[in-house]
């Protein structure tokens, strides 16, 4: 199927591009990829959109800005890329074997949790290594968790296990967290959390039949002295991966791998592809920030699919 | 839209693995895991492409956790392949469809 503008991702960049592109008349086509709501959907409190006076969940966020894009007419395909050819005449292959063509392509991926890349962290992902909190906090209960990580997801990550597990164990390779405030203090204010400093997972162990976690070996970053911690889970929340491998070599990307764009635009290197929301930002990376940047994104396709040049000048 | 896939607790879940054909797939999942949600239509969709080839169940782990436990289930979504009684192929997570097909054809 053919559509002028298709919008990849649906999380905020990729729903917001949607709503405006879809008031603009474009018709667009939004496939959802292989987490419809993206992100956002294993968070849970989310204080920080603006707009909402009380915490809202996550989940609940991306079920209102789907809605809103359904309402405004967006068409909206569950659908999975997996190859993608961007130039002479844009054309997507997909996992339900359907091929998609469009005139142009607002690329919102997002990102992709990061592991640590142990062997051992690939062994026990069956039984106790886990990117998501949110779904297998459950199976923690009373007992000793670790979360790998000093970001806001990491911090969210503990503080959700703590309500569950007996302990949290939060293991960070500096001194101090990069989370809000805010969450950090949450963080030093719980009775069931700990931080071990100066420290990196060197290694994960657990039982070999069946491969079940029963703790993690530490690095100290400081004089390179190993030490055991037992646990029963180990939560890997180290950051995020800009989702661009359908793109392999065709569009450029910054040295952190997020594609790259032209200063204050959306615009890639491609004429007719942008790129907005995790998948484009390494500065900022938050929801508000994605939403804006798919804004920015469907602004500027208008632009291309009109004819017209992208930068209104000042 | 029929479903292909049978609920399973503990009242019913002998009788499925002990039932029909040699190959049953199961689909261990929760109400509050978000990427159990986003995996449903998938694997509703393998269950019918693949309805002559096994048998497919899913199973909420907050009403049988008991049958979670005795599959060592620490993560969800996991679908487990098992071919005579016996797990063959284990899926952890949300992955594309064709990484569930491949499972359930390798069996």
């Amino acid at each position: 199927m053919h559509r002028k503008l298709i919008i990849l991702g649906s999380g905020p960049a990729g729903y917001t591009a949607a709503i405006y592109a879809a008031r603009a008349g474009l018709e667009p086509l939004l496939l959802t990829g292989l987490e419809p709501g993206g992100q956002l959907t294993i968070t849970t409190d989310v204080e920080n959109y603006p707009g909402f006076a009380d915490p809202i969940q996550g989940p609940w966020l991306m079920e209102q800005m789907r809605d809103q894009a359904l309402r405004m007419g967006v068409e909206v395909i569950n659908d999975i890329i997996l190859g993608a050819q961007l130039e002479y005449g844009i054309c997507l292959t997909s996992d339900s074997g359907t091929h998609y063509g469009a005139d142009a392509l607002i690329i919102a991926t997002g990102a992709k949790a990061r592991w640590l890349g142990l062997p051992s962290e690939t062994a026990f992902q069956r039984g106790g290594v886990s990117a998501c909190a949110t779904c297998d906090g459950f199976f923690y209960r009373g007992r000793t968790v670790v979360v790998v990580g000093g970001g806001n997801t990491a911090v969210e990550e503990a503080l959700f296990l703590a309500g569950i597990a007996e302990k949290v164990i939060l293991i960070h390779r500096r001194d101090s967290l990069r989370a809000e405030k805010v969450m950090q203090d949450r963080l030093f204010a719980h009775p069931k959390i700990e931080v071990q400093w100066h420290s990196e997972v060197a290694e994960i162990t657990g039982t070999d039949s069946p491969k079940i976690v029963t703790g993690v070996t530490l690095r100290d970053i400081r004089d390179g002295s190993l030490r055991d911690l037992p646990t029963d889970g180990v939560f890997v929340a180290i950051g995020h991966d800009p989702a661009t491998e359908i793109f392999g070599t065709q569009l450029p990307l910054r040295p952190g791998g997020t594609i790259l764009t032209k200063p204050d635009s959306t615009a890639t290197a491609i004429p007719g592809v942008f790129a907005a929301g995790d998948v484009a930002d390494d500065q900022f990376r938050q929801a508000v920030t994605a939403a804006g940047q798919g804004c920015m994104a469907a602004l500027e396709a208008e632009r291309y699919l009109a004819g017209l040049p992208l930068a209104v000048p000042a | 839209m029929t479903t292909d896939v049978t609920t399973l607790d503990a009242s019913n879940f002998d009788s499925f693995i002990n039932g029909q054909g040699r190959v049953k797939v199961l689909r261990f999942w929760a109400t509050w895991c978000r990427p159990c949600i986003a995996l449903e239509p998938t694997y509703n969709e393998v269950a019918s492409e693949l309805a002559d080839t096994a048998a497919f169940g899913e199973v909420d782990i907050d009403k049988a956790p008991e049958i979670a436990g005795a599959f060592g289930i620490r993560s969800v979504p996991t679908v487990v392949v098992m071919k005579d009684g016996q797990p063959v192929n284990v899926v952890v997570g949300l992955n594309p469809k064709a990484q569930y097909l491949q499972a359930v054809k390798a069996a």
